[in-house]
């Protein structure tokens, strides 16, 4: 009898575990974005206050003014985060694809060295890459902004798309060469289709990563490109309702890439296959 | 629309020249509207052959010729073959309707006349209907069939098969054994197909070409192969059970329970007398005539196969099944002449 009861209460024990893990998750991912609603809409909260004693909207409309660059923050980060987000996944889908169908001598090197970028410290990284974009007026430009932020993305891109093709048939290809499809028509009406799924979880984590860069930006864009990291970094050394409100918005745009990544990933399971590699 | 298709001097190496070859100077004929098949063990280099036809594979030397014209220059989508490769590899992301059609959409047939030939390929391959389902909704056997149509709508001059049937089972074989071969007749079509099945082989193909270690060792009509192989590896190949070693003398073969008269001459004389068990004849004739002792009886109801030693050699034969057989019995066997063969023993 005790042989057999023993079994039962473990697993209830670790269901128990999984639970609290769940819970403890939860509440440690959410409470410091909990904790930003009453700074947003109130005019000041002093300790030992447990909610502040006054709700204003003071933060909103200090963000909302023409002053404080919000547009001009959220055009050039809307605009970075997508245009790299489209030119990476569309470089990861090439180089993925040899990482994941190839073998050859070398591979595991590359794969480090495409970590590389990721690995470093971004300032290492960017400090050199400065130096090159002045000379070549890239420095203080937004597309020199774009270009530096494909430095972490396309790692990122790569590796994602490294696993979709480990899961993914090149016979597929051959059938369509050997039905009279060339080369470019097999590309965007049999592979790319395939790895439909894998594309887009690829391209929606290049534009969060391309989103929430700040120190590339810092440094590359000089002062002269002003995304939403660098007014939120301004306004909490500056102003607290106005930081807690412009991370408000700020974190929109994150949560629904994060609901739409995982609607893919749980609707085409050879997606979820890359984000095992990472 | 059909065309013939020639092998000259075809070699095929991975890697760098130092690399041993996967086949070797294959030189093949294969004539207009005639269904053939490349026949050999798994790793014989058969799929090598190919997919050098189809141009997924350049060549290491030699030429591929279509109708006289070089093919090896070509990309794949420009030679006129269609590959069934063996898996269906239907395109999972579209139709049935689709995929059928995607040979014509590729080549800007308007939708009308795809539309068409879609509605009669799905005839020809008997799923008519199907059009609107997706690969993941078919059997094997559907999918199979919906990539044989894939290929034929094209109206490629030559069909390249490789291995469409290895991946269904039994009985789903052999009604898709008849109808490649039912359409390869209707449209005259010559076709190439790669098979380790000597079954398969034997019942649909014109012409086999057998391929051992990345060489043709023989080809020629299916009976060849089970009543004249060219060699001892060959003939094992086929399945043959009486290899009796001995020594070729004129006409006469010299083996360990005595001379047997050969219908001709062989040029070697180390050699493996072979007789399919289905020619041995049971009871006393005038010539080439042994007595033996049964060993072993198999009772099979169409026949029995019977083993017997006749001196120091087994022989094994198919008797009547009416003959009433027992083991240890004395049992008089024939060996035609018309139906015996020598192959060389290497040893």
């Amino acid at each position: 009898m005790n042989s057999v009861s023993h079994p039962k209460t473990k697993l209830s024990i670790s269901r128990h575990l999984k639970i609290l893990a769940i819970t403890l998750m939860i509440v440690l991912l959410l409470l410091p974005f909990i904790a930003l609603l009453p700074w947003a809409f109130s005019k000041s909260w002093y300790f030992p206050d447990l909610i502040p004693e006054h709700f204003s909207l003071r933060g909103w409309r200090a963000v909302l003014a023409p002053r404080s660059r919000l547009i001009e923050g959220l055009i050039n980060s809307t605009l970075i985060a997508g245009v790299v987000a489209l030119v990476s996944t569309a470089i990861g889908l090439f180089t993925g694809r040899a990482l994941g169908i190839h073998k050859f001598r070398g591979k595991r090197t590359i794969e480090l060295l495409l970590l590389a970028p990721v690995i470093f410290p971004t300032i290492a990284v960017a400090m050199g890459i400065q130096v090159t974009f002045i000379r070549l007026g890239l420095a203080n430009t937004l597309p020199g902004v774009m270009l530096v932020h494909l430095v972490p993305t396309i790692p990122y891109v790569s590796l994602v798309m490294g696993g979709v093709f480990a899961n993914y048939d090149v016979q597929f290809e051959d059938q369509a060469r050997v039905l009279g499809s060339g080369p470019f028509r097999t590309l965007f009406r049999i592979t790319v289709p395939m790895v439909k799924a894998g594309l887009i979880v690829a391209g929606l984590f290049a534009f969060i990563l391309s989103w929430s860069e700040f120190m590339l930006t810092q440094l590359i864009g000089g002062g002269s490109v002003i995304t939403l990291p660098l007014l939120l970094f301004t306004f909490v050394r500056s102003d607290i309702q106005m930081a807690a409100t412009l991370a408000i918005i700020y974190l929109l745009p994150a949560i629904a890439v994060l609901g739409l990544t995982a609607r893919y990933m749980t609707e085409d399971s050879s997606a979820v296959g890359g984000i095992g590699v990472v | 629309m059909t065309s013939n298709v020639k092998l000259i001097d075809v070699s095929k190496h991975y890697g760098g020249s130092s690399e041993p070859l996967v086949i070797d100077r294959i030189n093949a004929r294969i004539d207009s509207g005639d269904l053939v098949a490349i026949l050999g063990p798994s790793g014989c280099g058969k799929t090598t052959v190919l997919k050098i036809i189809a141009g997924l594979l350049d060549p290491s030397s030699g030429d591929v010729l279509v109708d006289d014209k070089s093919v090896v220059a070509l990309p794949p989508e420009h030679r006129p073959v269609a590959m069934v490769l063996q898996k269906p590899l239907l395109f999972p992301h579209m139709t049935v309707e689709e995929n059928i059609g995607f040979g014509l959409e590729v080549r800007k047939t308007p939708r009308v006349q795809i539309k068409e030939r879609v509605e009669e390929y799905l005839e020809r391959v008997r799923l008519p209907g199907f059009g609107r389902r997706y690969p993941s909704e078919l059997s094997g056997g559907q999918e199979q069939r919906v990539a044989l149509a894939r290929a034929l709508i094209t109206s490629p001059s030559v069909l390249l098969l490789d291995e469409p049937l290895s991946q269904l089972d039994a009985n789903l074989r052999v009604e898709m054994r008849e109808l490649i071969r039912q359409l390869q007749q209707d449209l005259g079509l010559t076709t190439i197909f790669v098979t380790h099945d000597q079954e398969e082989a034997v019942s649909m193909a014109d012409k086999i070409f057998l391929f051992l270690e990345g060489k043709i060792a023989q080809q020629g009509v299916a009976r060849d192969f089970y009543t004249r192989p060219a060699t001892l590896p060959i003939a094992k190949f086929f399945g043959t059970k009486n290899l009796i070693s001995g020594s070729v003398n004129g006409d006469q073969f010299d083996a360990s329970f005595g001379s047997i008269s050969l219908p001709h001459s062989f040029k070697f004389r180390k050699a493996m007398l072979m007789i399919r068990q289905e020619s041995i004849e049971v009871g006393l004739g005038a010539a080439n005539s042994f007595r033996g002792v049964v060993e072993k009886v198999d009772y099979l109801g169409t026949h029995s196969l019977v083993v017997a030693r006749v001196g120091e050699d087994k022989v094994a034969l198919n008797a009547p099944p009416y003959l009433i057989v027992e083991v240890g019995s004395v049992i008089d066997l024939r060996l035609p002449m018309e139906h015996l063969w020598v192959v060389e023993d290497p040893t």
